[in-house]
C-alpha cells in the first residue's frame, strides 16, 4: 500500500486541479479538452507503455465512440448515459475486429492500425451512408447538450483510467504485459497467457478512447467526421506519452500538461509554427531521450509515480 | 547415475517418428526415443543436426509434420507451449531469453505465478539462492552476463515445477566452478524425480550427468546407447571428424 | 469501360510503383519506415512547380535535376539522424516516430513557405493531347509520367543486379550481419540507399501534378498510405515487388473508381490491412521466417 501512495496522490491532485479549474476558470472548453487529452494519453499508455504496440490509428476508436454516441442519440433517442454505453460498445467492437492486427509487430502494426482508422473514417463520412451517419455533413446533438454533466463524465472516466494504469504499474498484470513485450516466447514458457493479456490491454485502451470520443461528442454536440477522426488526436496522444515517458503514471500527464499547454499558447494562432516545434521536439526526443523526460529521473534510480 | 526404474512404469516422455520440415529441408527425419521420470538423456550431434528443433517440437513451438509426442501417457498434439508448461514441461533456450526490462526476481516471480501457480516469496527466494542469482535479484535481467542469464532461464523454468526439463546447451560459456555447480544442480533435479533431456556439446559435462545418449546427424538418430561407446561407433566418429575437419 | 479502366490502371500502376520504390528500398536496407516519404514527394512536386513557373523548365528536365539535388540533400540528413538511431535498441519503433517528426517539420516548413494554396502544372508543360493505349485514349502526360517511372525502375533494376554496389545492397538486404561480416561497409550502403530513396521520392513528386492533381503542403500524409499499400502488396523489403504492387494497386483503384466510385478511397486502407494480415510477406514474397 505504501508504494501506491505517490501514484494515488498524483491522481487525486490531477483530478482536484481539473475540477477546480473547471469551476473557477472561464474557459471551460479548454479545461474539458485538457481532460480529454489526459484520458487519451493514459489510454495510449496502457497499450503502448505496457505492450509496445504503437497504435497510430488510435483516433479510430475515438471517432467510433463519438459516432456511436451520436447514432444512439439521433436514431434511438437515447439519453446521454446509455448513449455512452453504445459509444463504448462501438469501441470494443472495433477493437475486437482489429485484434488480428496484434499478430503484426512494430511498424507493420502501426501502419495497419492507421489504415484501419482511415477506413472507419471513410465509411462513416461516406455520402452513401448519409441516412445513417449524415455522411460528410456532420451531426448535431443539441437535444442532449450538457457541458457540466459531460465534463463530470470525462472526469470520472479519467479517474477510472488512472486507477487502471496504477493497477497495471504496480500489479502482476502490468509486469506480465511487460514480459510479453520483452519476449513473447519466454512469456509463454513462463505460463503467461500471451494472447489473452494482449487482447485485454488492447480492449482497455480501445474502450478508453471510445468513451472519450462519446463524451467529446456529448460535450461539443455539433461536429463533422473530420473533427473526431482528426489524426491529431492520435498524434497528440502519442507525443504526449512519449514526451513524458511511457509506462509511468506521471509521464503522460506531464507530457499532456506541458505540450497541450504549449499548443494552446501558440498552436491555435499559428498552427504551422506549432507543428514545426512539435516535429523538432519529436526528432530531438527520439535521438536524445527516447524514453521521455522522466527517464532522466528513472535512469538515476528514482522511483517516479 | 540413472536411477533404474521398475520396467513396468510407463515412460514419462515418448517421442515417435518425428518429422519436421522447413520448406523442402528436413530438420527432423524420424526421431524416436523415450524418457522416464528421474532419468537424464543426453542429446548430442554436430551443428544443425536438429537438436534444438527436437526441443522446439516437444515444447510446442513447432508442430511436426509426422510422428507424435506423448507425455505422461497422453498425446500432446495441438497443445500450445503454455498448455504444455501447465502439464509439466519446460525448457531453457540455447541463447537465453530473459525478460530484459524486468528485474531478475520479477522474471522468476512471473513464472512462479503464471506457470507454477504459486508465487510464495520464500519459494522464489529459495530458487534465486539455488541458482546463485540472489545477489542480482533486484537488477534488471538485461545487466546479467550470459552465464547468469542461462541460470535465470533455468530458474524461470524450475519456477513452473516441470516434470520434464529440456536443457539446451547450458554449459557453453560457464567457467569451471559454474560447470561444477550446474552439474550438481541438474543431477539433484533428476534425483528428485524430474526427467531431463540435455542437449550438450561439452561431452565432459554431459558425462558427469548421464551415461545414456542419443547422437543425431542431419535430423536422424545415428546412435543410441552409452556415451563411452558412442566414441567407438564408426558413423559417430565419421560425423564428428567431418565436423572437426570443417572447422 | 473495363478496357478504359485497365489502360488507365496500368499507366497509373507504373507511376504508383515509382511512388513506393524509394520507401521500399530504405526499408529493405535499413529496416526503417520513412514516414516522411510522402512529404518528400510533395517537395519534389513543389520543386517541379517552381522550376517550371520561375525558370520555364519542363518537368522532363526538372526530373534529373530534382532527383540529383534530393540525393545530395539526403546525405547530410542521413549523417545527422540515422547512425545514432540505428545503434539504438528499438531502432524500428524509434525511427518510425522520428520520421513522423521529420514529416511534421517538412509539412510545417512547406506550409510556412508556400501557404495553403493549391498549385498545378498545365498538362502541356509535359505533353499535351491524348495517346492511344489498348484502344483507349489516355492523356499523354499520364503516359509520359508512366514512361519515366518505367525507365527509372528499369535503371534501378539494372544497377541492383548488375553492379557491385547493387550486389552489396542485395547482400545487406538479405542479412546485414552477414554482409558486415564479409567486409561490406554497412553505413556507406545505407547512406546511398537512403539518398536513392529520397531521390526516387523527389522524382515521383515531379510527376505528381499530372497524376495526383494539384499540389499542397498537406498532401504528403495521404500519399504515405498509398505508397505503403503498393509496397506491402508487392513485398516489403523487396524493391522489385513494388512494380507488381503498383500495377495491382493501379488497376484495382481504377476499377474501383469505375464501378464503385463512392468507396474507391477505401481501397488503399483495406488492401493494406488485408495483405498485412493474410500475406504479410506480400503477394509475391516467400513466407517470412517467424520466431
Ligand atoms: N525456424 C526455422 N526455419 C528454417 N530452418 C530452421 C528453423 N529452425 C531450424 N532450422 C534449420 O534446421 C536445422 C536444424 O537446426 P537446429 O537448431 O535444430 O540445430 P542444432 O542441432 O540445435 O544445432 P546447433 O548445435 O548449432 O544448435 C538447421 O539447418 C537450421 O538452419
Ligand atoms: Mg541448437
Amino acid at each position: 500500500m505504501r508504494r501506491l501512495l505517490p501514484d494515488l496522490g498524483l491522481a487525486a491532485f490531477l483530478l482536484a486541479a481539473l475540477t477546480a479549474a473547471e469551476f473557477l476558470y472561464r474557459n471551460e472548453l479548454l479545461v474539458f479538452n485538457f481532460t480529454i487529452f489526459f484520458i487519451l494519453a493514459q489510454g495510449l499508455n496502457a497499450i503502448y507503455g505496457f505492450t509496445g504496440y504503437l497504435p497510430f490509428g488510435y483516433v479510430g476508436f475515438f471517432g467510433a465512440g463519438a459516432y456511436g454516441f451520436a447514432l444512439a442519440v439521433m436514431h434511438l433517442g437515447s439519453a446521454p448515459l446509455p448513449a455512452l454505453g453504445l459509444a463504448g460498445a462501438a469501441g470494443l467492437a472495433l477493437g475486437l475486429l482489429l485484434t488480428p492486427l496484434l499478430r503484426l509487430s512494430g511498424a507493420y502494426f502501426a501502419i495497419a492500425n492507421l489504415a484501419a482508422a482511415q477506413a472507419v473514417y471513410q465509411v462513416i463520412a461516406n455520402p452513401a451512408l448519409e441516412p445513417l451517419t449524415r455522411g460528410p455533413y456532420g451531426v448535431s446533438l443539441a437535444s442532449v447538450f450538457a457541458p457540466r454533466a459531460s465534463f463530470l463524465a470525462a472526469l470520472a472516466l479519467l479517474a477510472l483510467l488512472l486507477g487502471v494504469v496504477i493497477w497495471l504499474r504496480r500489479g502482476e498484470m502490468g509486469l506480465a504485459l511487460k514480459a510479453i513485450r520483452d519476449d513473447p516466447l519466454s512469456a509463454a514458457m513462463a505460463g503467461i497467457p500471451v494472447v489473452r493479456l494482449r487482447v485485454l490491454a488492447w480492449l482497455v485502451s480501445a474502450l478508453a478512447a471510445a468513451l472519450a470520443g462519446g463524451i467529446y461528442a456529448w460535450h461539443i454536440s455539433v461536429f463533422y467526421p473530420e473533427t473526431v477522426f482528426d489524426l491529431s488526436f492520435s498524434v497528440f496522444a502519442i507525443v504526449f506519452t512519449l514526451f513524458g515517458g511511457a509506462a509511468t503514471l506521471s509521464g503522460p500527464i506531464l507530457g499532456a500538461a506541458l505540450l497541450y499547454g504549449l499548443y494552446n499558447l501558440i498552436g491555435i494562432t499559428v498552427p504551422q509554427y506549432f507543428q514545426l516545434i512539435y516535429g523538432a521536439l519529436i526528432v530531438a526526443l527520439m535521438l536524445f531521450l527516447p524514453r521521455g523526460l522522466l527517464s532522466l529521473l528513472t535512469d538515476r534510480g528514482h522511483d517516479v509515480p | 547415475m540413472t536411477s533404474p526404474e521398475p520396467p513396468a512404469a510407463p515412460p514419462l516422455l515418448e517421442v515417435r517418428g518425428l518429422v519436421k520440415r522447413f520448406g523442402g529441408f528436413r530438420a527432423l527425419d524420424g526421431v524416436s526415443f523415450t524418457l522416464r521420470a528421474g532419468e537424464i538423456l543426453g542429446l548430442v550431434g554436430p551443428n544443425g543436426s536438429g537438436k534444438t528443433t527436437t526441443l522446439n517440437v516437444i515444447s510446442g513451438l513447432y508442430a511436426p509434420e509426422a510422428g507424435e509426442v506423448r507425455f505422461a501417457g497422453r498425446p500432446l498434439r495441438g497443445l500450445s507451449p503454455r498448455a504444455r508448461v501447465h502439464r509439466g514441461i519446460n525448457r531453457t533456450f540455447q541463447s537465453p531469453r530473459p525478460f530484459a526490462s524486468l528485474s531478475v526476481r520479477e522474471n522468476v516471480r512471473l513464472a512462479a505465478r503464471f506457470g507454477g501457480r504459486d508465487a510464495a516469496p520464500e519459494r522464489i527466494e529459495a530458487l534465486l539462492e539455488r541458482l546463485g542469482l540472489a545477489r542480482w535479484a533486484a537488477r534488471p535481467a538485461a545487466e546479467l552476463n550470459t552465464g547468469q542469464q542461462k541460470r535465470l532461464d533455468l530458474a524461470r523454468a524450475l519456477a513452473t515445477r516441470p516434470r520434464l526439463l529440456l536443457v539446451d546447451e547450458i554449459a557453453a560459456g560457464l567457467n569451471p566452478a559454474e560447470l561444477e555447480s550446474m552439474a550438481e544442480l541438474l543431477a539433484a533435479l533428476a534425483a528428485g524425480g524430474t526427467a531431463l533431456l540435455v542437449v550438450e556439446h561439452l561431452l565432459g559435462f554431459l558425462g558427469r550427468l548421464t551415461e545414456r545418449v542419443i547422437v543425431m546427424n542431419a535430423g536422424r538418430e545415428i546412435f543410441e546407447g552409452r556415451l563411452a561407446e558412442a566414441s567407438r561407433d564408426a558413423e559417430v566418429v565419421r560425423v564428428f571428424l567431418g565436423e572437426a575437419a570443417r572447422r | 469501360m473495363l478496357l478504359h479502366a485497365l489502360a488507365g490502371g496500368l499507366v497509373y500502376g507504373c507511376y504508383f510503383a515509382l511512388l513506393g520504390l524509394g520507401l521500399n528500398l530504405v526499408f529493405g536496407v535499413m529496416r526503417i519506415v520513412n514516414l516522411a516519404h510522402g512529404d518528400l514527394i510533395m517537395l519534389g512536386a513543389m520543386a517541379a512547380y517552381f522550376l517550371y513557373h520561375l525558370a520555364g523548365l519542363s518537368p522532363l528536365w526538372a526530373a534529373p535535376l530534382v532527383a540529383g539535388g534530393f540525393f545530395l540533400l539526403a546525405l547530410p540528413l542521413y549523417a545527422a539522424l540515422l547512425p545514432r538511431l540505428l545503434a539504438a535498441r528499438e531502432a524500428e519503433m524509434l525511427s518510425f516516430t522520428l520520421f513522423f517528426g521529420l514529416q511534421q517539420i517538412i509539412e510545417a516548413l512547406a506550409a510556412i513557405a508556400f501557404g495553403p494554396s493549391e498549385r498545378s502544372l498545365p498538362a502541356r508543360s509535359l505533353a499535351a493531347g491524348p495517346i492511344v493505349l489498348l484502344g483507349q485514349s489516355v492523356p499523354k502526360s499520364w503516359a509520359f509520367s508512366a514512361l519515366v517511372a518505367v525507365i527509372a525502375i528499369g535503371l534501378f533494376y539494372l544497377s541492383l543486379h548488375h553492379t557491385r554496389l547493387g550486389l552489396f545492397t542485395r547482400a545487406v538486404m538479405a542479412s546485414p550481419e552477414e554482409a558486415a561480416a564479409s567486409g561490406i561497409d554497412l553505413s556507406r550502403i545505407s547512406a546511398i540507399a537512403f539518398g536513392l530513396g529520397v531521390a526516387l521520392a523527389g522524382l515521383a513528386g515531379v510527376f505528381a501534378p499530372f497524376m495526383l492533381g494539384s499540389v499542397t503542403p498537406a498532401m504528403g500524409a495521404s500519399l504515405n498510405l498509398v505508397a505503403f499499400a503498393t509496397v506491402v502488396v508487392g513485398s516489403l523489403g523487396a524493391p522489385l515487388g513494388t512494380i507488381f504492387g503498383g500495377l495491382v494497386y493501379g488497376v484495382g483503384l481504377l476499377l474501383m473508381q469505375t464501378y464503385f466510385s463512392t468507396w474507391a478511397d477505401l481501397l488503399p486502407d483495406l488492401l493494406l490491412i488485408a495483405i498485412l494480415l493474410f500475406r504479410p510477406s506480400g503477394l509475391l514474397g516467400r513466407r517470412l521466417r517467424v520466431a
